[in-house]
């Protein structure tokens, strides 16, 4: 843990002192054992370099540390071999930048197919992003672009989609010690030119647009230095949501409601990328037969109290049209609604939820409303977390061979256009 | 002649082989390898990119470095000079809202009481996002009122 805290620079002066993990979670008998007991990096007793710490003059070595090793990124050589595949192959998984399984590798030939993909210039700067492990930032072109997007199997077609999605800045994974998934969603007529899968299975690993476009971002975080264990990376389980982030077309057609990126302002006749995050995803068995599904959803969504009011809710097409046919729900903003003021949750619940204490409670010290209100109240008093409809995402995709749902605490993080990076067609 | 020759393409390897007759079984032909060479590939580093600059201070992703990071480090000179003892001495025990922090500062606190009552220990927990610094009233308060500082826990 010292190493891991030494290597940022802002700390290699600080003194730090660890305890066993977790702390999360202990009793007071067993943090009453972590004071007295030693620190597992140095073998000390934690109280006692508690209070060395306060009262030891601060040493030569701690005023004047050896300089953390910053890790410049090398230029990077442009062409790798020549070699065999097999060779290649070891290298980019040895290298860090696969997911573990077998890529494509990235010929100039290849690189320079998937590039016919899009209109955009092979030199344009199509994403900059932080490096945490060399604090460098660093402009991509469309062209690095390319060489992930032939890694990840894709096809020039779905270029145009790869570019928007890396467009919108957000990582597929990201540093945090938890297993956040992340969820990509696309609208629009491009969906069914490169035959994206927005019916039965949509979401199960048989469709090669939806696999790849979704591992392609997964990829681009890798390929960036994002996925290095103990270093950028930390989530104790990891999530294999991650493998291809539920990459998924909307079934619009087949939607009684308006689709998604319509909701974002829009037009329906663009094409655009989506992208959520979040921790927790339920995939419900579609028992809705002895309880309305906004009953359902009270109980489900109350094992994951939402950050700002954010829940991503999947329905197949046949849940939507029972909603607007048969409940009189005519928008989904107008189910957004009635979910925001009738799913409910004791207040206690809801602040004694880590994350919720964790990200929330300042905005309730701070004053913000609803939140200051709410630490105020007793435990056992109800509360509607999701108190902004805003921050309901509702998303139709489904066979329509169940009325199945997806209930989650994924919040959206924004939305691209795909059309600008299209290949101009030959009659434009 | 009794004898053919043909290239083939087998996965990345490239065999040239014969067609002969098997001298030990009349009527019968085998293909004997006579060049065999791996096709050898170059391909696209997917590391490169334009370093562009060090990370400067920013509100955080997307793109840009994460709040906190990428700004230089502290001054070293800046830090406090240590107290000679704790003893009727006050010390804030700061939690800074990680789950399970404020819990280990009040069992800190315990012990302090129990094993040195004269100082007098004060838990605080910052009022502001875990994983930001604060600019508030709190660090005032410390400064103001306080001979040291214990700040944590996360995990």
């Amino acid at each position: 843990m010292e190493r891991v805290a030494k290597d940022d620079p802002r700390a290699a002066s600080l003194p730090f002192i660890y305890t066993p993990l977790p702390v999360i979670g202990t009793s007071a008998e067993v943090l009453d054992r972590f004071i007295v007991g030693n620190d597992p990096d140095t073998g000390k007793p934690v109280i006692k370099e508690i209070i060395d710490v306060l009262t030891k003059p601060i040493s030569k070595t701690k005023l004047a540390p050896e300089s953390p090793k910053t890790v410049k990124a090398a230029t990077p050589r442009e062409l790798l071999g020549p070699d065999t595949e097999d060779n290649l192959q070891r290298l980019f998984y040895e290298s860090g930048w696969t997911d573990g399984l077998p890529i494509i590798l990235p010929t100039e030939e290849r690189v320079k197919r998937m590039l016919a993909g899009t209109s955009a210039s092979p030199d344009e700067v199509a994403d900059e992003s932080f490096r945490f492990d060399t604090g460098e930032i660093v402009q991509y072109t469309v062209t690095n672009i390319a060489v992930i997007a032939v890694m990840a199997g894709a096809r020039p077609e779905y270029f145009p989609v790869i570019l928007a999605v890396v467009s919108t800045r957000q990582p597929a994974l990201i540093g945090s010690t938890t297993a956040f998934g992340a969820m990509l969603l696309v609208n629009g007529p491009i969906r069914n030119e490169i035959d994206m899968n927005s019916s039965i299975g949509a979401f199960s690993p048989i469709n090669q647009a939806n696999s790849v476009i979704g591992r392609a971002w997964t990829l681009m975080s890798i390929c960036r230095g994002y996925a290095k264990p103990k270093k950028t990376f930390w989530s104790s389980q990891g999530n294999n949501l991650n493998y291809n982030n539920m990459c998924v077309a909307e079934g619009e057609e087949r939607s009684v409601w308006t689709p998604f990126h319509v909701d974002k302002g829009f037009k329906a006749d663009e094409s655009v990328v989506s992208t959520f995050r979040g921790w927790a995803l339920l995939s419900t068995s579609g028992a809705a037969s002895h309880r309305s599904l906004g009953e359902e959803l009270n109980i489900q969504l109350a094992v994951m109290p939402p950050l700002d009011s954010a829940a991503t809710i999947i329905m197949d097409p046949l849940v939507a049209r029972n909603l607007k046919e048969n409940e009189g729900f005519n928008t989904k903003q107008d189910f957004a609604r009635w979910m925001s003021q009738n799913i409910k949750m004791p207040a206690g619940q809801y602040w004694k939820t880590d994350y919720i204490d964790m990200l929330v409670a300042s905005a309730a010290y701070s004053g913000v409303e609803p939140y200051a209100s709410w630490k105020k109240l007793p435990d056992d008093t109800l509360i509607a977390p999701y108190h902004n409809p805003d921050n309901i995402n509702i998303i139709v995709v489904g066979g329509e061979t169940s009325p199945l749902w997806k209930a989650s605490n994924y919040y959206y993080t924004g939305s691209a256009s795909i059309d600008k990076w299209r290949a101009k067609k030959s009659s434009d | 002649m009794g004898e053919s020759q043909a290239g083939f393409n087998v996965g990345q390897r490239t065999q040239v082989a014969l067609l002969v007759k098997d001298a030990a079984k009349p009527g019968t032909f085998e293909w004997r390898e006579i060049m065999s060479s791996e096709v050898r590939l170059s391909v696209m580093s997917p590391e490169t990119g334009v370093q562009k600059a060090k990370g400067g201070p920013s509100g955080g992703p997307p793109g840009g470095p994460p709040p906190g990071m990428g700004g230089p480090p502290p001054s070293l000179t800046s830090f406090a000079r240590r107290l000679d003892t704790l003893e009727n001495k006050t010390v804030y025990l700061v939690d800074i809202g990680f789950g399970g922090g404020y819990n280990f500062m009040l069992q800190l606190q315990k012990w302090f009481k129990e094993h040195m009552p004269s100082v007098t220990t004060i838990v605080k927990r910052k009022p502001g996002n875990v994983f930001m610094d604060d600019k508030n009233d709190l660090w005032e308060e410390v400064k103001a009122k306080g001979h040291a500082v214990v700040l944590g826990v996360a995990g």
